[in-house]
Parts: structure tokens; sequence; C-alpha cells
């Protein structure tokens, strides 16, 4: 329904015409349990997931506490109103529909939309419990994975190809620009040099939200990591024999990278930053990135099954 | 503010809960007790309209849709006029 729509509806008197007017549908009933959705800048989601993992619990078990704290205690947190960065990623905290009317109640106490009071309880209890562990809230926080990767497949390289050919360079050009960004990066040394579960894992949260196509079907439910190595490694010997898995976004995840690209100017400068390293480093043949992966961060290259053919290679192709 | 079995599932966030706030000084909870309360709803082309009471005696008139599964998403609300009033008490009566 559109803005002009319901200022229509809203600024007609309905005496007369109610009772010429058909009943509404009938209401259907809610269930016993509830969700509440909160969106927050992806650094703040990171902030909390780090104060979780700090803690060993599970982040929505953690924020589920904070929120019956929150309703226990009569303090209304105190945060600076949220900057300019957008708000971009979201948390669902299941809850009780007990909880969530006494949130709904709290919010109408204090004239302030119930999402926000819950928001600004997140964001405070993530700053007293940040400063309990001595973490530093400052510290550089890369973009979610996802938003990388969705940026990523929205982007083109040198023949204008905005599909990504191979796990394996999936896998190494998110590496590049987590270093090129913030020279740091969630992977770490393993069989094919740096390698992220991570990426598996948003490829198909992607998959399943119906942003990406890839050549591959996608099992049902959550993959083990010992499945994800299985694939990665399963994958590499395919590219071997020349059968290369394709990632693409349709157009519904064109659409939603281009929305995030436009959400706020970081994002756009990000979204240009994504694109000069595809066109940079995606360039044909995946031997190629892998070759300048090992050459430039040799650390990452320490515990590859392949290091010493990579190494060969290079040899070669310096000696040309 | 009782037990709230017969309600249904309302979709809030901070967009539609400041609309309701800013515009009208109306909360997600007192939308929602005009669904809980004595109430009479009507559509009017793709739009849903109700004419209900909050806890406190506010009398209320909602502009909602209903989404798949019964989810409501209330998109405005105001102060009944003079003349709503008594529409609302002949019907509710």
């Amino acid at each position: 329904m559109t803005k002009d729509r319901w200022d229509e509806l809203l600024d007609r008197d309905w005496s007369d015409a109610w009772d010429t007017l058909p009943e509404a549908p009938d209401l259907v009933p809610r269930g016993k349990t509830a969700q509440i959705t909160l969106r927050l800048p992806a650094t703040m989601v990171a902030r909390v997931k780090r104060v979780a993992a700090a803690r060993a619990i599970p982040y929505h078990t953690l924020v589920r506490a904070w929120i019956v704290e929150g309703l226990r205690s009569s303090a209304v947190p105190e945060v600076e109103e949220p900057d300019t960065e957008a708000q971009t990623a979201q948390l669902n905290i299941k809850l009780d529909q007990t909880m969530l009317d006494a949130l709904k109640a709290r919010g109408h106490e204090l004239r302030k939309p119930y999402h926000r009071f819950a928001r600004e309880l997140v964001e405070w209890e993530t700053e007293q419990a940040e400063a309990a562990l001595g973490l530093d809230p400052t510290a550089s926080h890369l973009p979610a994975i996802k938003e990388l990767m969705v940026l990523l497949l929205h982007a083109t390289n040198q023949r204008g190809d905005s599909a990504v050919r191979g796990m394996t360079r999936l896998q190494k050009l998110l590496f590049v620009l987590e270093q090129k960004l913030a020279a740091q990066t969630r992977s770490y040394a393993f069989n094919y040099g740096p390698f992220n579960e991570d990426v598996n894992d948003a490829a198909r949260a992607l998959e399943v939200a119906g942003f990406i196509r890839s050549s591959e079907p996608v099992a049902s439910g959550p993959p083990s990591f010992q499945q994800m190595i299985a694939t990665v490694i399963d994958r590499a010997r395919s590219e071997d024999e020349g059968k290369v898995v394709e990632f693409a976004l349709n157009d519904r995840g064109h659409e939603v990278a281009e929305t995030l690209r436009q959400s706020s100017p970081s994002y756009d400068q990000l979204f240009k930053f994504v694109e000069s390293i595809r066109q940079e480093w995606d360039t044909g043949d995946i031997n190629e990135l892998v070759d300048r992966v090992y050459e430039t961060w040799p650390q990452y290259a320490e515990k590859s099954v392949i290091r010493d053919k990579v190494a060969r290679r290079t040899e070669r192709r310096r000696g040309r | 503010m009782g037990a709230r079995g017969g309600l249904p599932e309302f979709e809030w966030d901070e967009h539609n809960e400041d609309k309701l706030l800013e515009g009208h000084n109306v909360s997600a909870l007192e939308a929602e007790q005009c669904f809980a309360n004595p109430k009479t709803r009507r559509r009017e082309g793709d739009a849903l309209l109700l004419m209900g009471v909050t806890d406190d005696g506010r009398m209320l008139f909602l502009v909602y849709e209903q989404k798949p599964k019964g989810v409501v998403r209330v998109y405005s609300a105001r102060e009944m006029t003079e003349k709503e009033r008594r529409t609302y008490r002949r019907n509710v009566r």
C-alpha cells in the first residue's frame, strides 16, 4: 500500500460509508511463539557475535537474556542516536508471546517504538559487555561475508562477467578482498591455501534465500564442517577435471546488491573497491590467481598440499 | 493488559511504529488493543479498516493489511471523528 493511498483513507470521514462497505476478512489467531527482528548496522551485529563468542554462548541466547534483563530493570538504555551507517544486518530473536507483549508495553510506556527500545538495549549491553571483557569496540570490522559476496557477484571482471567460476576462485577473491580492505581476514591456512568455511556457508545461505544460482543443487539443512571441507576438496578435484561450479546472482540477487550499494555512500564506495579488485585479480586463469595469492601472502600457503606445485609453476612463469 | 490469546500476529518494525507514534501518537500496543477490544472492521478495495478502542478508552480508526498467514500490518491510525464514534457505537452494540 502506498503512502498516498493510506493518507487518502485516513483523511476521509467513514461514518456515512461504513455500513455500505463489505466486512473485512476474519482475523487469524497468532501462535504461542513469536520473534523480534532487529535491524542493525553490520558492524554492530559483528560486535554482538564477538561478545557472545567471548562468553561462549550462542548470540541469540545472549540477546534474549539482555532483553529479559532490560524488561526486569526500570533503567532506560542510554545510547547515541544511530550514525549514518546503514542498518543492513538483522538479528532474529525468538521470544514467547508474554515477553513480546511486555516489550510492547515498555515501548508504549516510553512512547518509543519497542523495536527501538530493544535495539538500544542490545547496543547498550554490547558496549557494557565489551568494556567488561576488555574488547575494543573500535577495532576494524570487516563487512559481513554475505555482503562482500553479494557485491563481488554484482561487480564484473575485465571480460564484463559477473559470475564467479569455481569455489576456489570465490574463496581466493574474498580472501584478497578482505586483505586489501583491512589487512586482515577470516580465512586461515588450509589444504589449498587460505580457506574460510563461512564462504561456503554464505553461498548456501544466499542460494536458499533465492539470491544466487549455482550450478550444483544444495542439500537441505546446514552442512557440517566435514561436509564443507569434503565439498571444497571435491570441487577442487572437479575443477581439475574441467567441471567448474559457477556462482552467479539471479535478477533478484542483483536487485538486492544494487539496493545495498545505494543504501549509503560507504556501501557505494565498498562496491567500487570490490569491482576494482575483481578487475585486477579475476583475470581468467585460476592458476594465475592461486599463484599470485600464494606469492603475496605466503603465510596462508604454509599448510597447502599443492604448495610445491604452485612454486614450480610460479618459477616457470618467471623463467618465461 | 491481560492475555491476548485471540489476537492475530502483527508485523511491526521501527519504521511503521515511528509513523504511528510521530504522526498520531499511537503506540503499537494501542493499535493491537484495538484489535483485542470490541471493534468493527471493513474492506475498502485493497485496504482494511478498523474502528476500535484502546484499554484506556482512546477511540481509534486504523488502516491495515492482512498478509499471508493472517499477519496484520498496521499502516496508519488516528482518533475517530465525532460522527465515526457514533458509527462505532452503533456497530459494536
